[in-house]
């Protein structure tokens, strides 16, 4: 590759607080427009801000999760600058003392990821356009931001997909926001430099604003970085300027008329005071941060034995997770509940937003006991699945759906007999199979089966059959 | 005769005369003497009336009053209050009806203060003289041909004219303290953080306070000692505030320490303000004070000190006045842009918009840190010199303003020459410490002399007994009583 | 000195509209103003920085407030629709 591709993101989140940042109104999402508003957040003359004090606590629970430095000291700033979604003309944000400083987040690769600096922040209204007239809803005025900007380390599309979903895996893990990019509380700006391959000084960025879809990130970088090395190869040089993504056509435009970059005359905000942490309240909000999820993942895979992509899945729905673990306290293999999760669990909570609430009635004692009866050989693997799919719809103890009688096991010798029954019973299905119908090997399998009333390893009977037939 | 508030309320409460007949007395005579005067731009018959009723039921049933109830007042037209139009003066606002009260007004409309009405103000506080206000300026009582003072001149000259029997104003530079010294009034700038901003328009944030404007000290602890409280809507209210007790601004002043700063003696000083001030500072001998001279060399700094930060925090204050959620807008532009910058060019007066384009300047790019950091510097400088100073004293006394009321029209001709006359009522606002002005005198021309006195953090107590046996001992007789009583 | 071109630039920093015409009277009222604010720089600067108390954490527990009714948010605004504030046809960023 002749050139090397830098960037570096910005990622707007807005924090699940129940209130906005510097008044009472909800931060609750839609509504009528102009309807979650008052004096203070629609800066009537006259008005002050009050810090949220969950605001603070969020913003320094983001810090800890990405091993960030903590500011014992630090303020508000005034970021002066006209728009009609700005209803004070200047948003309260942090210029130069951010809550957290240096932290980052770690890729798969090992490579980190370095964050500048995490701040707190106000969010804007929202702009409406209809019928060629433009309008103002301030009900997202006030809802509170932290602002998590990177170094520009980032040197592949891949790198900055990973990026965006392990930041957002570990936000919502910590609980300080939903980070539903569809919704708009997950906002990612980017921005694209190139240099030539083994170069140490920066190229000239441009800035792609207000990304919420990760798919559309991958290919907006893609088309900016692809455009940039055509530029520099036939000559010519890039401009600092901030462009928007279109959708339409892959491809990547100016945004803003060219006029004089933003003068915005920062000032510290006079109307808030000092935000002073101590270290004994650093400490207590890191001692009741959860495990980080990647962190969880790895003991999923080294200490439980799941394979990483099970591993990966379970614990990217925290409730679902935080249940596995209760229930499989004990279990010598966990990976059987695991398989559960996956194949059952999974398929009856199918959509996303289904999994992230779990909103299911399911008792992990009765689970745990469950996987003790397959895990101590009582029952197979498919009773096991059978009997967890009735729990599912009825919350009760596995044993009011399985008998005495279901749970003798099937030893291997009777296993073999009835297989050998099996080729006896069935020589049409041997010949097919022999012949090269492989579905015909499901005859066989299925007899073996209904004579073990299922209780006999599937797995096992397939190749005791195949064993006898190829014989 | 000076009492005001007691006179007043022990009327009401000897049934002397009807909440509602004092109120009416009031209101007739702000319709007759508003013309000469122009300190009311608003006149609220109608809530006084309903109000003064309420009173009167009150004490009809034998109820015990609240301290400040029943009392005719104002409000300068910066301080919200809901329902009622308030217009800072200005084009910008002259339609703006504010959907909440501010904290002051909420504490004193519960306590059934009779609002005659909104009075004058020089454009968004920003003014020497309340001549910017898109109503022209408010009147001296003392003498028609001068001012009342600004930026609280209507309040001044309401008080001061007899037509409220006090009112509440704003200070950032000293918007309470001159209009009181130059219409023979007291006027109190609190400690910063003591009253409440929330609902006060602002002009500067780190800078503005409201406080009392009263015909007397005693009037002026009793408005005070209703208005210093914690209130949780303001981050900068301060959990610290004290009441000041009045039974003792009589006590003895002989153990008081109180310093002068000899700079504000030498320069631009008018002669018989001197004279006037000297003579006080003679009489605070007399009852037994020490008098100590300081020295502080960067004084004259704190007026460009005050500018360059008030107007930066004023700048951005003022960014949100566009036409969109409220206010005037123009009907002539093309597209959003110039219809915001139409609408502020021709909504602003000229004070204003010279103080936007000041706060925007030291604030940009490439000045902020000769302007903008410098200035803040300083400023901490000056909070050091003055809590260094009031280590050694009790209290400093100074000018309140170099000189006398200005002819009308005078702050026009030269604003930096206007700007400098805030040299004694500045450095309060600069470093947040309370100050109160108490007339001492008169010059040449009849016209009254104010004498400043600046007191340590909450030291309110300290600066108003100090005022109170200067007041006493020099019982300079007011302009106006109490209507009909 | 300060020059028409800057006077120029801080109006549209500041959204003033300041006509052609008046240009010239507005930048020799500013060059006053902005001189007396230059006379800073003759301060001298020995004096130590004592830290005078102030309030710091002054926050607000995160506890709802009802929020203001649409019309009373809407209420000094003579162009709103429909629950919204009227803008303008088009906006130019």
């Amino acid at each position: 590759m002749k050139y090397e591709l830098v960037s570096g993101l910005e990622t707007h989140i807005e924090l699940s607080t129940k209130t906005k940042i510097f008044c009472g109104c909800t931060t609750e999402f839609g509504g009528e427009p102009n309807t979650h508003c008052c004096p203070v957040c629609i800066g009537l003359p006259g008005t002050l801000p009050k810090l949220n004090e969950q605001v603070v606590n969020f913003a320094i629970k983001a810090g800890l999760a990405t091993n960030c430095e903590i500011s014992l000291i630090s303020k508000m700033d005034r970021k002066n600058y006209v728009y009609p979604d700005l209803p004070k003309a200047y948003q309260i944000s942090q210029f130069d003392l951010p809550l957290c400083k240096n932290g980052y987040v770690e890729l798969s690769s090992g490579k980190r990821i370095r964050l500048n600096r995490i701040h707190i922040e106000e969010d804007a209204g929202k702009l409406v356009h209809q019928r060629g007239d433009v309008f103002v809803d301030y009900n997202r005025g006030g809802v509170p931001l932290i602002e998590i900007v990177t170094e520009p380390d980032f040197r592949s599309v891949e790198e900055i997909l990973e990026y965006i979903e392990r930041l957002q895996l570990t936000m919502k893990y910590i609980g300080i926001s939903d980070c539903k990019m569809q919704e708009g509380s997950m906002r990612c700006d980017v921005n694209i430099s190139v240099r030539l391959a083994g170069s140490e000084k920066l190229g000239t960025r441009t800035e792609i604003k207000n990304m919420n879809s990760i798919t559309y990130i991958g290919k907006a970088v893609e088309y900016e970085f692809a455009r940039q090395c055509e530029v520099l190869d036939e000559g010519g040089t890039i401009t600092q300027e901030t462009l928007r993504y279109n959708e339409e056509d892959n491809t990547t435009s100016s945004a803003r008329d060219k006029e004089d970059a933003q003068d915005y005359r920062y000032f510290k905000e006079p109307d808030i005071v000092p935000i002073i942490t101590s270290q004994e309240k650093i400490n207590a909000i890191y001692s009741s941060l959860p495990e980080n999820p990647y962190v969880r993942m790895e003991r999923y895979e080294k200490e439980l034995g799941l394979v990483p992509e099970d591993a990966k899945n379970i614990v990217k729905y925290k409730k679902i997770a935080d249940f596995f673990e209760k229930s499989i306290d004990g279990i010598k293999t966990p990976k059987i509940g695991a398989n559960l999760i996956i194949s059952s669990l999974f398929r009856k909570l199918s959509s996303d937003n289904e999994k992230e609430n779990f909103n299911i009635e399911l008792n992990p004692k009765f689970f745990y006991e469950l996987l003790k009866l397959q895990d101590d050989k009582k029952i197979s693997a498919n009773q096991s699945r059978a009997t967890f799919e009735k729990m599912l719809v009825d919350n009760k103890s596995p044993m009011a759906f399985l008998s005495e009688a279901d749970m003798s096991s099937v030893d291997d010798s009777a296993v073999i007999e009835m297989c050998r029954e099996a080729v006896e019973q069935n020589p049409l299905s041997v010949a097919d199979y022999l012949s090269g119908k492989e579905k015909a090997i499901q005859v066989l399998i299925g007899y073996v089966m209904k004579k073990s009333k299922g209780k006999s390893n599937a797995a096992l009977v397939k190749s005791t059959i195949l064993d006898m037939i190829s014989k | 005769m000076k009492n005001r508030i007691e006179l007043i309320r022990s009327a009401l409460l000897s049934k002397e005369i009807s909440c509602t007949e004092l109120t009416k007395k009031y209101i007739a005579a702000i319709n007759a003497e508003n013309k000469n005067l122009n300190a009311y731009v608003l006149v609220c018959e109608d809530t006084a009336l309903t109000t003064a009723a309420k009173v009167d039921k009150k004490i009809a049933a034998g109820e015990k009053l609240m301290p400040l109830e029943g009392i005719p007042m104002t409000l300068k037209d910066n301080i919200c209050t809901k329902g009622i139009k308030t217009t800072c003066c200005s084009k910008m606002l002259e339609d703006f009806t504010p959907i909440y009260n501010a904290t002051v007004w909420e504490a004193l409309n519960t306590q059934n203060a009779i609002l005659l009405g909104k009075t004058n103000m020089d454009e968004f506080a920003m003014g020497s003289s309340s001549e910017t206000s898109v109503f022209g300026g408010s009147l001296n009582p003392y003498n028609t041909n001068y001012v009342a003072g600004g930026s609280s001149g209507g309040v001044a000259s309401a008080v001061g004219g007899g037509i409220a029997a006090y009112g509440l104003g704003s200070d950032t530079g000293g918007s309470i303290r001159q209009p009181a010294s130059f219409c023979g009034l007291v006027g109190l700038k609190p400690t910063y953080g003591t009253v409440s901003r929330f609902g006060l328009i602002a002009y500067a944030s780190s800078f503005d306070q409201i406080g009392p404007i009263t015909a007397s000290v005693r009037d002026c602890a009793a408005v005070f000692n209703n208005l210093s409280f914690y209130d949780k809507n303001d981050a900068t209210s301060s959990p610290k505030t004290k009441k000041v007790d009045i039974s003792k601004l009589n006590a003895d002043i002989k153990s008081k320490r109180i310093g002068v700063i000899k700079e504000f003696f030498t320069n631009g000083i008018k002669a018989d303000v001197k004279k006037a001030v000297l003579s006080a500072i003679e009489k605070y001998r007399e009852l037994g004070a020490e008098i100590i001279e300081l020295s502080m060399p960067n004084i004259k700094y704190s007026v460009p000190v005050y500018y360059i930060l008030a107007c930066a925090e004023a700048s951005s204050n003022l960014g949100r006045y566009d036409g969109i959620r409220y206010g005037y807008k123009t009907t002539n532009y093309n597209d959003l842009n110039e219809m915001v910058c139409k609408t502020r060019s021709e909504g602003f007066g000229r004070e204003v918009q010279h103080r936007i384009l000041l706060g925007t300047y030291v604030l940009s790019s490439g000045y902020y840190d000769a302007y903008y950091k410098k200035a803040q510097n300083l400023r901490q400088g000056l909070k050091s010199a003055f809590a260094e100073a009031l280590e050694n004293v009790d209290a400093i006394i100074t000018p309140t303003v170099p000189s006398t009321a200005f002819e009308l029209n005078f702050s026009a001709n030269d604003p930096v020459e206007t700007y400098m006359t805030d040299i004694c009522t500045v450095p309060a606002n600069i470093t947040g410490l309370p100050a109160v002005s108490v007339p001492c005198g008169f010059d040449d021309k009849g016209l009254p002399v104010g004498v400043q006195l600046i007191g340590n953090y909450f030291a309110e107590e300290t600066i108003l007994h100090l005022a109170a046996k200067l007041e006493d001992a020099l019982a300079i007789p007011v302009l106006k009583g109490v209507i009909s009583l | 000195m300060v020059t028409n071109e800057e006077i120029r630039k801080i109006a549209k920093l500041a959204k003033l509209y300041v006509y052609e015409s008046e240009l010239e009277e507005l930048t020799k009222s500013m060059a006053s103003i902005i001189e007396f604010a230059d006379t800073i720089n003759n301060a001298s600067y020995n004096f130590n920085n004592t830290n005078t108390e102030k309030p710091v954490n002054a926050t607000r527990e995160d506890e709802l407030v009802p929020s203001y009714a649409n019309d009373e948010i809407l209420s000094n605004c003579k162009t709103a629709r429909e629950g919204f504030f009227y803008i303008a046809k088009s906006v130019r960023r």
